[in-house]
C-alpha cells in the first residue's frame, strides 16, 4: 500500500529529516519546532497505511551484497511490527506537537528537536526492520538519543532541587553542584546501564548469526537471490540447543531487552531518566525506548514459535501441556522472562509507593507495567496457546503507550505550572487546573486497571493468562501472586499521586486571596501575564498545542475497548465479528469458569490497595493523619522502599569501589611501572639514536671522508717528488735503469 | 585511461610528445639564460606548467600497455652513431617510449619540478643561470624516465648530475661546495660501476640476439639468459648505481649533505625525483629487464632495506637540523622501495599464486611509495626551508611555539608530518601498507620494518612537539610564512590527500604493467 511509495521512507523520513532540523532552524525558529511534528505526521500516515499490507512478504533492498554474504535491507510487515510502528509513530507525532509549546521558551531547541526526531526514527527502524543488524542500529540510535535528551538541560546552573522527604547521600558520585550536572549524570547513567544490556545483546546477535548464518527474521529475496530467514528455518534451534547454547544466546539477547526496558536488575536508570524535559520522558516511556525491549522479546517469541514449526492453533485446550514450543531450553528461557517480568512489576511497584517525585512515580509505574508486558510474553512462551497471552501483551503495550503518554504530558503541564517536581510541594491543584485534573484521573484509572478504561482490559487479561498457567505449572502460582500484588501496589501509588497533587490545601490559595483586591476586575489569565514574580503565578491549564494531544490520548483510553477487537483481529490474523470478540473474548470470559477466579482476586487486590490510599491521600488530604510515624516497622518499610530496595545504591557502591581501585591502579601500577617503562624506553631510544648518529657521522661518513683526505694527502706526497731539479730526475732514471737491468738478468737466469 | 579528445590532441602535436617534452625545457633553458633574472622565472614557470599539462595529457591519452614492442607507447628512436659501415652494424641510439610505470614517474617529476619552480622564489643571485640549469635538469630527469635504451638512459642519468652539482654548489648555503663535490663523486662512482654493467650486457647480447648484433635496447635485452655469476655481477652493478641514488646504507652519506646544503628547490628535486631515479632503475633495469639477476640478490637486498629503514629512522631521531631530519626520513622511506623490489624479485616466478599476488602487491607498493614520497617529502623540505626564513634557524631545539606564532606554517607542517609517518588517509599509509602486506608473505621477517614505522612516528611527533606545540620563546622572533611561500606546499598536499583516499588513480596505471611483468609476457 503506502500510496505506492517505497516502505523504507518510513525510516528515512524521520532519520534524514532530523538532519533538516538545524537547517530549518537557521531561518525560522517556529518552523523548526514544527519540522518534527510535520515529518512524523507524514510518517504516521505512512505507518497507518501499512495496516492493509500486514502479512505480506518482507520488502527488500540491497544493503550488503557480497556473494555468499548477503545482508539485505528489509522491511518487515507482520502484525507485531506494523502495530508497533503505528503506535510509535502516532505517539511520537502527538508528543512532538506537544513539544512545540512545551519547549517554546527553552534554548538550544535545534539539538532538542533533532534528537527527538532521530529518536522516533530509531524506534521505527527497530520495529520495522526485518534485519536484526539494522534493528540493532535503530536500537543504538535510540540509546544515543536518550543520552542526549535525558541530559538535555546540561547547562542549568541552579543547584538541584532538594527532595523534602529525601535522604542525604554520602556517595561522592551523587554530589551535584548544579542541576546541569545532575541531568548530565542521569543521561550518562541511562546510557551506560542500557549499554551493558546492548553489549550482551550484540554478543547474542552474533552468536545467533554464527548458527543461523542470517540476520533476517523472515524469508525474503533480493532479485532472484533468496535470503533465508531465521523464523522459517528452525534448524538453528536444535543446533543451538544441541551444543547447549540456545539458552545463553536467547538470554544474551534478552539482556539487551532488560537494559532497554528497564527490567530487574537493570531498572535503575529509568527513574533518573526523568530529569529530562517531560516530552522526553513521555517519548521514552510511551512510544520508544522502553518499548523496544518488549518489542524485541515479543519478536523473538514469535520467531521461536514460528521456527519451532508448531502450529499456533492446533493443540486443543484439553491437552494442557504448558509447553507449546517443544524444547525445554526455550521453556526455561520464557520462564526466566516471566520471572524477571513479574519481579520487575512487583519491586518497582513497591518503590513507586514511596517516591515523592511526580514523574518518578510515573517512571516506577512504567517499569511495573513493562514488567507485566514481559510477564505476558514469558507466559505466552510457556502456554499452549501462545497467541492469546501474546495478544494481551501487545494490547498492554498499546494501552500503556496511550495512557502513559497521557499521564506524562499532563504531569508535564503540572510541573510546568508549579515549578517543582516534588509532590509534597504540590497539592490542591484541582481547582486551578481542572482540565488537567480530569485528564489525569482518566490516565490513573487506566493505569490502575479500573474497568472500562484501556488498562483494565489488557492488564486483567495478562493476569488471567498467568492464572491459566498456574493451574498447570507451579511456577504460574508464584507469578500470579506477585502479579496480583503488583496490581495492588499500582492502584495505591496511582491514588496517592492524585491525592498529593490535586487534593488538599494549595499553597497558591493564599496568593490568590492576597491578590484579589489588587486585580479584582482582571481575569486570571491577565493576572498571570502581568505578574512577574514566579511564585505569584497561579497555575492554570496549558495551551491548545499541549492540550489537544491530551484529549486525543484520553479519548483513546476511554474507548479502547471498542478498538481492541480490531487489534485482536489484526494480531491473530482472524476476521471475526467485532461485536462477537467484544462480548465473548473480552467481557464474557471474565465471568466464565476460568476467568471469574482471577477476576475476583484482582478486584480484591484493587480494593486492598485502593481503599487505604483513598483514605490516606484523598479523604484526609492535607492532614497529618496519614503520615508515617518516625520509628517502627512502617518507617522501616518506607525507608526500604524510599531507598529503592538499596539496589541502586549498591550499584553506586560497586562503581565507587571500582573507581577507587582504578585510581589505585593508576597511581601504583600505571604511573610508576608502565609509564616508567615508556619513559625509560623512549630515553633509551634517544640515547641509542644519538650513538647511531655518531656512528653515521664518524664511521660511515668518516670512512668516505677519510679516503678522500688520505688520497689528497697521498697525492700531496706524490707532489713532493716533483722537485723540478734535474739531478733528482736523473738519479731516479739511473736507479730505474739499474733495477730493470737486474730484473732482466734475473729473468734470463743469469743470476 | 584513454580519452578520445586527448588522443586527438596528442596526435595533432607537431612532434612525438616525448621528444617535445624533452626539447621544450632545453629551449627554455637557453631562453631563460638570455632573458635575465625576472624573465627567467616567468619563462620557467610557464615551461614547467606547460610540461605538467603535457604530462597530464600524456597520462590521460596513453594506455598502460601500448602496442609498440615491450608494451610501450609513443616509441621514437634516433641514431647517435653507427659503429660500422653496413646497415646491420651495431648502433648507439636513443630510444624513447613510455609504459605505465614511466607514465607515473613522468607525472611525478613534472609535478615536483613545477612545485620546485614555484618554490624557487627565494633564489636571488644570478637567477637566469639558476633557471637555465633548472630547466636543463628537468630535461635530464624526464629523459631518464622515458629512455628505453641503456646508452640514452646513461646519458640522461649523467645529465642530471651536472646542473644539480652547480645548483647545490652555487646557490646552497655555507659548506655547499663540499656537499656538491661529495654528491658528485658518490653518484658518479655508482654510475661508473653501472656503466661497466651496461657494456658487459651489450657485449653479451651479441650471443643472444637473432642476428648476433650487440644492442643497448632494453626491450631487446629483456630476459636474455645470463650466466648466474654474471647475473649477480649485474645486480651488484645496478645496486651500486641505483643504490647510491636511492640511497641505501652504506652508500647514503652524500644525501644528508646534499639535501641540507642545497637550496630548498634543490632539496625538493633531489628528494622528490633524484631518489626516484634510483628506485626506477631498480625496477626498470632490474625487475623489468633482467629479473632473474635481481632474484639472486633478493635476500641481501631485503636485509639492507630493513636495516636501512631502521638505521635511518634512528639517525633521524638524533638530528637537530630540521632539514637533516627530513633527509634521513627520505632514506628511511626509500628503503621501503627497495624492500618492495626485493620482495618482488624473490616472489615473481613462484608457482604459488599467493606468492605471486604478494609480489604484485609489493612492487605496486614500491611504485606507489615513490610517488607518494615524492609528494610528501617535497612539502616537508619546503616547510623545513621555510623555517629558516621564518625563525632564522632550522635547529629544532631553537624553534619554539610555531603553533602560536605561525599557525599557517605550523598547519602545513603538521599535515606533512602526519603524511610522512603514514597516517591512514594520506598516500604514505597506502604505500607502506602495500609494501608490507606483500613483503611479509614472502619474507615474514620483513615485518621488522614495522619497527621503522614506529620510530618514524616517534621522531616525527617528537619533532612536532618541540617545534610546533611547545610554548613560544619570547626572545626568539618567529614570523608567519607568507601565502606566496606556502602556495607550493599546499598545492602539493592535494595529491598527498587525494591519493590517500583514492590510491587507484596511480595504481590503476601501474597495475597492468606489473601484471604483464608477472606473467613474463612481452606483447
Amino acid at each position: 500500500m503506502l500510496f505506492g511509495l517505497p516502505e523504507y521512507l518510513i525510516l528515512v523520513i524521520p532519520l534524514a529529516g532530523s538532519l533538516l532540523v538545524p537547517v530549518v532552524g537557521k531561518y525560522s525558529d517556529k518552523a523548526r519546532d514544527w519540522v518534527p511534528a510535520v515529518l512524523m505526521g507524514i510518517t504516521m500516515l505512512l505507518c497507518w497505511s501499512l495496516i492493509p499490507d500486514i502479512g505480506s512478504a518482507p520488502k527488500t533492498w540491497n544493503w550488503i551484497n557480497i556473494p555468499g554474504f548477503v545482508i539485505p535491507f528489509s522491511i518487515l510487515l507482520d502484525s507485531l511490527s506494523v502495530i508497533m510502528a503505528v503506535l510509535a509513530s502516532t505517539l511520537c507525532f502527538l508528543i512532538y506537537v506537544y513539544s512545540t509549546e512545551y519547549m517554546a521558551h527553552e534554548g538550544d531547541r535545534n539539538r532538542f528537536f533533532f534528537l527527538m526526531l532521530a529518536f522516533g526514527g530509531g524506534m521505527l527502524t527497530l520495529v520495522l526492520s526485518n534485519n536484526l543488524l539494522i534493528a540493532f542500529i535503530g536500537w543504538e540510535i535510540m540509546g544515543f538519543c536518550s543520552y542526549g535528551l535525558i541530559g538535555f538541560w546540561n547547562d542549568k546552573r541552579n543547584p538541584p532541587e532538594a527532595d523534602p522527604t529525601g535522604y542525604d547521600s554520602s556517595n561522592p558520585l551523587l554530589q551535584f553542584e548544579t542541576e546541569g550536572e545532575y541531568n548530565t549524570h542521569c543521561g550518562t547513567k541511562a546510557f551506560i546501564v542500557t549499554r551493558i544490556g546492548d553489549a550482551l545483546m550484540l554478543g547474542g546477535i552474533l552468536l545467533l548469526f554464527t548458527f543461523t548464518g542470517s540476520f533476517i527474521f523472515q524469508d525474503t529475496s533480493i532479485g532472484a537471490q533468496a535470503v533465508q530467514g531465521i523464523a522459517e528455518h528452525g534448524g538453528w534451534i536444535t543446533a543451538l540447543a544441541g551444543v547447549g547454547l540456545l539458552l545463553p544466546t536467547l538470554l544474551l539477547i534478552f539482556a539487551g531487552a532488560i537494559g532497554k526496558s528497564g527490567q530487574f536488575p537493570l531498572q535503575v536508570w529509568l527513574p533518573e531518566a526523568m530529569s529530562g524535559p517531560t516530552a522526553v520522558s513521555a517519548l521514552i516511556h510511551a512510544a520508544t525506548m522502553v518499548k523496544a525491549g518488549v518489542y524485541i522479546t515479543a519478536r523473538f517469541l514469535v520467531t521461536i514459535v514460528s521456527a519451532s514449526e508448531t502450529s499456533a492453533h492446533s493443540t486443543s485446550p484439553a491437552g494442557m501441556t504448558p509447553l507449546q514450543i517443544g524444547i525445554p531450553d526455550a521453556f526455561t528461557f520464557f520462564a526466566i522472562v516471566a520471572v524477571i517480568g513479574v519481579l520487575t512489576a512487583f519491586i518497582t511497584g513497591t518503590m513507586g509507593m514511596a517516591s515523592n517525585e511526580l514523574k518518578q512515580v510515573l517512571a516506577f509505574s512504567t517499569l511495573s507495567q513493562l514488567g507485566y508486558m514481559m510477564l505476558a510474553i514469558g507466559t505466552a512462551g510457556m502456554l499452549t496457546h501462545y497467541d492469546v497471552a501474546y495478544l494481551s501483551s501487545v494490547l498492554h503495550v498499546v494501552s500503556h503507550g496511550a495512557f502513559k503518554a497521557l499521564l506524562f504530558l499532563s504531569a508535564g503541564g503540572v510541573i510546568h505550572a508549579v515549578h517543582t517536581k516534588y509532590m509534597s510541594k504540590m497539592g490542591g491543584l484541582k481547582k486551578y487546573m481542572p482540565k488537567t485534573f480530569a485528564l489525569m484521573w482518566i490516565g490513573v484509572l487506566a493505569l490502575a486497571g479500573i474497568p472500562p478504561f484501556s488498562g483494565f482490559w489488557s492488564k486483567d487479561s495478562i493476569i488471567e493468562h498467568v492464572y491459566t498457567l498456574g493451574v498447570d505449572a507451579p511456577i504460574g502460582i508464584f507469578l500470579f501472586i506477585l502479579a496480583v500484588a503488583a496490581a495492588a501496589c499500582t492502584i495505591f501509588y496511582s491514588i496517592r499521586l492524585m491525592g498529593m497533587v490535586f487534593y488538599g490545601p494549595s499553597e497558591f490559595d493564599k496568593y490568590e486571596h492576597e491578590e484579589e483586591p489588587v486585580h479584582g476586575l482582571n481575569d486570571e489569565g491577565e493576572e498571570s501575564e502581568e505578574s512577574h514574580d514566579e511564585h505569584h503565578n497561579v497555575p492554570s491549564d496549558p495551551g491548545p498545542a499541549m492540550m489537544i494531544p491530551l484529549y486525543i490520548l484520553a479519548a483513546f483510553t476511554i474507548i479502547a475497548f471498542m478498538i481492541y477487537p480490531i487489534i485482536q483481529n489484526i494480531v491473530l490474523q482472524t476476521s471475526r465479528d467485532w461485536f462477537e470478540i467484544l462480548i465473548e473474548d473480552m467481557v464474557a470470559v471474565k465471568f466464565g469458569p476460568e476467568g471469574i477466579v482471577p477476576f475476583i482476586i484482582t478486584l480484591g487486590a484493587l480494593a486492598l490497595g485502593g481503599v487505604p490510599a483513598y483514605w490516606m491521600y484523598i479523604k484526609n488530604a492535607g492532614s497529618r493523619s496519614g503520615s508515617i510515624p518516625e520509628f517502627g516497622v512502617r518507617r522501616r518499610i518506607y525507608n526500604f522502599l524510599k531507598h529503592r530496595w538499596y539496589i541502586n545504591e549498591s550499584y553506586y557502591w560497586f562503581v565507587n569501589k571500582f573507581l577507587r581501585f582504578a585510581e589505585l591502579w593508576r597511581v601504583r601500577v600505571d604511573d610508576s611501572i608502565i609509564d616508567g617503562i615508556d619513559f625509560k624506553s623512549s630515553s633509551t631510544a634517544q640515547t641509542l639514536s644519538r650513538k647511531i648518529r655518531w656512528f653515521d657521522d664518524n664511521v660511515v661518513d668518516g670512512f668516505a671522508e677519510g679516503i678522500s683526505t688520505r688520497s689528497v694527502e697521498a697525492s700531496e706526497i706524490g707532489l713532493e717528488s716533483q722537485t723540478g731539479r734535474i739531478n733528482d730526475y736523473v738519479g731516479v732514471v739511473i736507479f730505474g735503469i739499474g733495477l730493470l737491468i737486474i730484473i732482466g738478468l734475473l729473468a734470463a737466469g743469469v743470476l | 585511461m584513454q580519452l578520445d579528445f586527448v588522443l586527438n590532441l596528442l596526435n595533432s602535436l607537431p612532434l612525438n610528445i616525448l621528444v617535445l617534452m624533452l626539447v621544450i625545457p632545453l629551449g627554455g633553458a637557453v631562453l631563460a639564460y638570455l632573458l635575465g633574472d625576472k624573465g627567467a622565472r616567468v619563462i620557467t614557470l610557464v615551461i614547467t606548467t606547460l610540461e605538467l599539462s603535457l604530462s597530464l595529457l600524456l597520462i590521460l591519452g596513453t594506455p598502460s600497455i601500448g602496442t609498440d614492442p615491450g608494451g610501450m607507447s609513443h616509441t621514437w628512436s634516433y641514431v647517435l652513431a653507427r659503429l660500422g659501415t653496413t646497415t646491420d652494424s651495431p648502433v648507439f641510439q636513443i630510444i624513447l617510449g613510455v609504459d605505465g610505470i614511466s607514465l607515473v614517474m613522468v607525472l611525478l617529476s613534472n609535478l615536483v619540478v613545477w612545485i620546485a619552480a614555484i618554490g624557487s622564489n627565494h633564489i636571488k643571485k644570478s637567477g637566469n643561470v639558476y633557471y637555465a640549469l633548472f630547466l636543463l635538469l628537468q630535461t635530464g630527469l624526464l629523459g631518464v624516465f622515458v629512455s628505453l635504451d641503456l646508452i640514452g638512459f646513461f646519458i640522461f642519468w649523467e645529465l642530471v648530475l651536472v646542473p644539480m652539482f652547480f645548483i647545490i654548489g652555487k646557490w646552497g648555503e655555507e659548506g655547499s661546495r663540499h656537499a656538491s663535490v661529495k654528491f658528485f663523486i658518490y653518484t658518479h662512482l655508482g654510475s661508473a660501476v653501472m656503466l661497466v654493467g651496461f657494456f658487459y650486457l651489450y657485449f653479451m647480447s651479441a650471443n643472444f640476439t637473432v642476428d648476433h648484433v650487440p644492442t643497448f635496447s632494453m626491450i631487446a635485452l629483456r630476459d636474455i639468459g645470463l650466466d648466474p655469476i654474471i647475473q649477480i655481477g649485474f645486480a651488484l652493478a645496478i645496486f651500486m648505481g641505483a643504490g647510491v641514488k636511492l640511497p641505501v646504507f652504506p652508500l647514503h652519506n652524500w644525501l644528508p649533505w646534499a639535501h641540507v646544503k642545497a637550496p630548498t628547490p634543490g632539496s625538493v628535486i633531489l628528494a622528490g625525483i633524484l631518489l626516484k631515479m634510483g628506485g626506477y632503475a631498480f625496477i626498470r633495469l632490474g625487475l623489468w629487464m633482467v629479473p632473474e639477476a635481481m632474484a639472486r640478490l633478493a635476500i641481501p637486498f631485503a636485509l639492507v632495506a630493513v636495516f636501512t629503514c631502521i638505521y635511518a629512522a634512528f639517525t633521524a631521531m638524533a638530528q637537530t637540523d630540521m632539514k637533516s631530519l627530513v633527509a634521513y626520513t627520505s632514506i628511511n622511506h626509500m628503503a621501503w622501495v627497495l624492500l618492495g623490489v626485493a620482495a618482488y624479485a624473490a616472489g615473481y616466478n613462484s608457482t604459488d599464486p599467493a606468492i605471486q599476488a604478494a609480489a604484485n602487491l609489493a612492487i605496486q607498493g614500491s611504485i606507489f611509495m615513490m610517488f607518494s614520497h615524492g609528494t610528501i617529502i617535497s612539502v616537508m623540505f619546503i616547510v623545513a626551508g621555510q623555517l629558516k626564513y621564518s625563525a632564522g634557524t632550522r635547529e629544532i631545539p631553537d624553534v619554539k611555539g610555531l603553533m602560536n606564532k605561525a599557525p599557517r606554517l605550523a598547519g602545513v607542517m603538521i599535515i606533512a608530518s602526519l603524511a610522512a609517518f603514514g597516517l591512514p588517509g594520506f598516500s604514505g599509509f597506502i604505500a607502506e601498507a602495500l609494501v608490507i602486506f606483500g613483503a611479509i608473505v614472502i619474507y615474514p621477517l620483513s615485518a621488522l620494518i614495522a619497527f621503522g614505522i614506529f620510530l618514524t612516528v616517534g621522531y616525527m611527533l617528537w619533532m612536532l612537539n618541540r617545534i610546533v606545540f611547545s610554548d613560544p620563546d619570547p626572545e626568539k622572533e618567529v614570523s608567519e610564512a607568507s601565502w606566496s611561500d606556502l602556495i607550493a606546499p599546499i598545492l602539493m598536499l592535494i595529491p598527498v590527500i587525494l591519493l590517500g583516499i583514492w590510491p587507484d588513480l596511480v595504481l590503476s596505471i601501474v597495475q597492468p604493467v606489473v601484471e604483464l611483468m608477472l606473467t613474463g609476457g612481452i606483447p
